[in-house]
């Protein structure tokens, strides 16, 4: 080594000392190996298993490879329009981002300064919390109510230093969700002070009647930033494309903490078109679900495990040893599961609902190890 | 830990600055809460460091010495270069009877880790070599007889002070030499919390009762845990869920509880193996162990004499590993070794480690043994990085030494890590 090694101690905040680099899981060819096992069926990440709707496949098929030499669109010009158009709002209302996780981090950092909190709930998606850890903010976890947010306890939590309160709507992993009138309610008393964020990427899954829609609100609530995602529904999640939606003076002020040219041409064209879909992906996708969770439920009551299950395509269910042990004897068996410990839910895992022939197969192999 | 408690002081490496850095451990001794006899025996520990290291020392080069206040303890860190510390000089450092009068002449090193309750030698992650002292502060011993809490309805939380005091003196009740010897200081023990290297959680009841605890400390990507220890019925599984709630989103990846109490809900954990604490009787316990992530495999390096241990745990574990069979084939070993050794002379236990693996491995191991027992540390631990190539070639030394492999600890270090207990020479 020809220069001398930096003096890390010294270089890097004490609040990154305390903090572990998520690892992310290693690619099916390397885990099939490690685990001996010929295939793998990966229920973990909540994707679709329909695969993207007909329009994005042909979107894809026809990209040109040369066009690789060129950048995209900066702000995804043209998803904006059409995003725009679809919602009634200005397209400058929009910011897409390198997947949802990216816009997270584009909200905090807009916000947040020293001294400043977040609050979300302590079982809910984790990169919330994780982004303002890492960044030096406190994140206030407030413990789910029956499995859901609990609206008195997060507004109790607020004081001057709160500066964004997040909410996961359905929550991943409990698939709980506010109605329109619980999240008006709360918005109504928060009365603009900090900024709600609605993460909603698992929205469109939701069958319930008076699941809201969180985009119909932002003209009434400036200080509502609403999050979608075409990784789930609409199965883009190898492109990593999500977007957030505001107040346009909330919105510009997010967009200066943002970096432009992070989402790619395919990504952009791609979620161009799953927006042409009329309406038949979305339909096939939740009657796959629908199925695959009524007879999930019915299985795991004849096995006599509990679960937690609700909107969204996937269901926690809660085993008699540990979670991470779980993992590793299905990986065995070429079924890739969720560890809920993460989550704080330790002896669960989370499934993600696959067609019912799938299904069983999984079933089958849930029986061997319990 | 907060910044304003620790200090840092940066020197040349040359015998007018001694003054300078004697009143620079002392100092910081005395401001972080040491008495004065602890205080001189850390002072005394880094100047003999200081002495020694000078004598090695090229000009212009430096020492970096960092005080840091644990809460309870005071730890004096010394940075230098690894080519100031000769590995043979830091082996016969932790290794040496006190009574080798040749070595003692020339080994100040050596005064200086027996003035202090803690001594580690750590090859930092920027190339430097850091020397770590530490003492302990002074706490009353409080034992006392304690009526147990009534049925009630018990909320977990981390508990306020009194209420962690009362817990420690409750735990030594209940629980007597099963239960770490720290509980006897009550005061210790809410300054170990305190300090954040350890965490508890307790179960309150409205009117201050304590039903239950735990407790545990972090050891880099491992947390290792007490407990639970359980004063009224139907808290352990609450108080073990709890700690691992606490725990999901922490830097550590996964837990161990080497001594469980009776009470431990083991559906939440795995079984690793056996660990024989002795003392005036025989104990053994099974220690559990849980990850906190999913496990997506790694390379480890395996010496063909343990393979089959080895695998057999991986087996019942369901870890999933890619074995590289190890041997020595006679290349070239640098000729010394270099060893790590954490002693905690409380609970009377020395865990020794490699930092560098070479020829003299066999004879270096002998001394420290020797050396740990003369000093009436009862049980020897060797953790044997196996994610590292070159460790599995100390097997055959250490089976030679009298050590026995225990059990596998999965991300007990880089990679999994083989626990060798001392079980007698051969």
């Amino acid at each position: 080594m020809a220069g001398k090694f930096p003096p890390l101690k010294q270089l890097v905040p004490a609040y990154i000392h305390k903090i572990e680099p998520y690892i992310p899981s290693k690619p099916d060819d390397e885990l099939k190996q490690m685990y001996g096992t010929p295939f793998l069926c990966r229920m973990n990440n909540n994707e679709n298993v329909i695969g993207p709707p007909p329009q994005a496949l042909e979107v894809i098929k026809r990209f040109a490879p040369e066009r690789a030499a060129i950048y995209p669109s900066g702000d995804a010009y043209h998803l904006r329009q059409r995003l725009g158009e679809i919602y009634g709002i200005s397209p400058d209302a929009f910011i897409v981002g390198n997947g949802a996780n990216e816009v997270i981090a584009f909200v905090i950092k807009a916000f947040c300064q020293q001294g400043d909190n977040i609050i979300t709930a302590d079982k809910t998606f984790a990169v919330y919390e994780w982004v303002a850890d890492f960044s030096g903010f406190e994140s206030r976890l407030v413990p789910l109510k029956d499995y859901g947010f609990d609206d008195e306890a997060m507004l109790a939590a607020v004081d001057d230093r709160t500066k964004i309160i997040f909410i996961c709507n359905p929550n991943n992993p409990t698939g709980t969700y506010w109605s329109e009138g619980r999240l008006r309610a709360f918005l109504d008393k928060v009365n603009g002070q900090q900024i709600v964020v609605v993460d909603e990427a698992y929205a469109e899954f939701a069958e319930a009647k008076d699941f809201p829609d969180g985009m119909s609100l932002i003209k009434e609530y400036p200080n509502l930033v609403i999050f979608r995602t075409f990784s789930k529904m609409y199965a883009l999640a190898a492109l990593r494309i999500g977007y957030l939606a505001g107040n346009i003076d909330i919105v510009n002020v997010i967009r200066r903490t943002c970096i432009v040219y992070s989402v790619n041409v395919l990504a952009q064209e791609a979620a161009l078109a799953v927006l042409a879909d009329d309406g038949g992906h979305v339909a096939r996708t939740k009657a796959l679900v629908r199925e695959s969770k009524e007879y999930l439920k019915q299985q795991l009551e004849i096995l006599g495990l509990p679960y937690i299950c609700g909107e969204g395509n996937y269901v926690i269910i809660r085993l008699p040893f540990s979670d991470t042990l779980a993992y590793r004897k299905l990986m065995r068996m070429g079924y890739m599961v969720r560890t809920m410990t993460g989550f704080r839910f330790p002896n669960h895992i989370r499934v993600t609902l696959h067609a019912v022939s799938v299904m069983e197969g999984f079933i089958r192999a849930l029986k061997t190890i319990i | 830990m907060e910044e304003d408690r620790v200090v840092e002081l940066r020197t040349l490496l040359a015998m007018d600055m001694l003054p300078l850095v004697t009143g620079f451990a002392e100092s910081a001794a005395k401001v972080f809460g040491l008495d004065d006899t602890r205080g001189l025996r850390l002072g005394l520990a880094v100047e003999e460091i200081f002495v020694f290291i000078v004598a090695q020392a090229r000009k212009g080069e430096t020492m970096r010495l960092v005080a840091k206040s644990g809460g309870y303890y005071v730890e004096i860190a010394c940075f230098v270069s690894p080519r100031l510390l000769p590995t043979k000089v830091m082996n016969k450092t932790a290794a040496t009877d006190i009574e080798d009068e040749n070595f003692l002449a020339e080994m100040g090193i050596l005064l200086a880790t027996r003035m202090v309750d803690r001594f580690k030698l750590v090859m930092e992650q920027d190339k430097e070599m850091g020397l770590y002292f530490l003492v302990e502060k002074q706490y009353s011993e409080v034992v006392a007889q304690l009526a147990m809490p009534p049925k009630g309805d018990y909320t977990i939380d981390a508990g306020g002070r009194e209420s962690l005091k009362w817990f420690a003196q409750q735990v030594i009740n209940s629980y007597g030499i099963a239960a770490p010897g720290f509980f006897r200081f009550p005061g210790k023990v809410v300054d170990m919390v305190d300090s954040g290297e350890y965490q508890a959680i307790l179960a309150v009841d409205g009117k201050g009762n304590v039903g239950g605890g735990m407790l545990w400390r972090w050891n880099g990507k491992m947390a290792e845990a007490y407990g639970p220890y359980i004063f009224q019925e139907g808290l352990a599984v609450r108080l073990v869920e709890k700690a691992l709630e606490k725990l999901a989103r922490s830097s550590a990846v996964s837990v161990v509880v080497r001594q469980p109490t009776k009470e431990f809900p083991r559906d939440y954990f795995e079984e690793l193996g056996l660990t024989i604490a002795e003392g005036k009787t025989l104990n053994s316990h099974t220690v559990l162990y849980r990850q906190l992530e999913e496990d997506t495999g790694m390379v480890v390096f395996v010496h063909s004499s343990l393979q089959k241990f080895v695998e057999k745990c991986y087996e019942r574990l369901v870890l999933p590993r890619n074995i590289i069979s190890v041997e020595c084939a006679g290349e070239n070993l640098v000729p010394y070794s270099l060893f790590s050794v954490s002693i905690d002379r409380n609970q009377k236990q020395a865990v020794l480690s490699a930092l560098l693996v070479g020829v003299d491995a066999q004879s270096v191991l002998i001394d420290y043994v020797s050396s740990l027992q003369k000093q009436g540390l009862s049980t020897i631990f060797f953790e044997l990085d196996i994610g590292k190539e070159l460790e599995s070639l100390l097997v055959p030394d250490l089976r030679i030494v009298g050590f026995r492999p225990s059990f596998v600890l999965p991300w007990g270090g880089q990679g999994d890590v083989v626990v060798f207990q001392y079980a007698g020479g051969e």
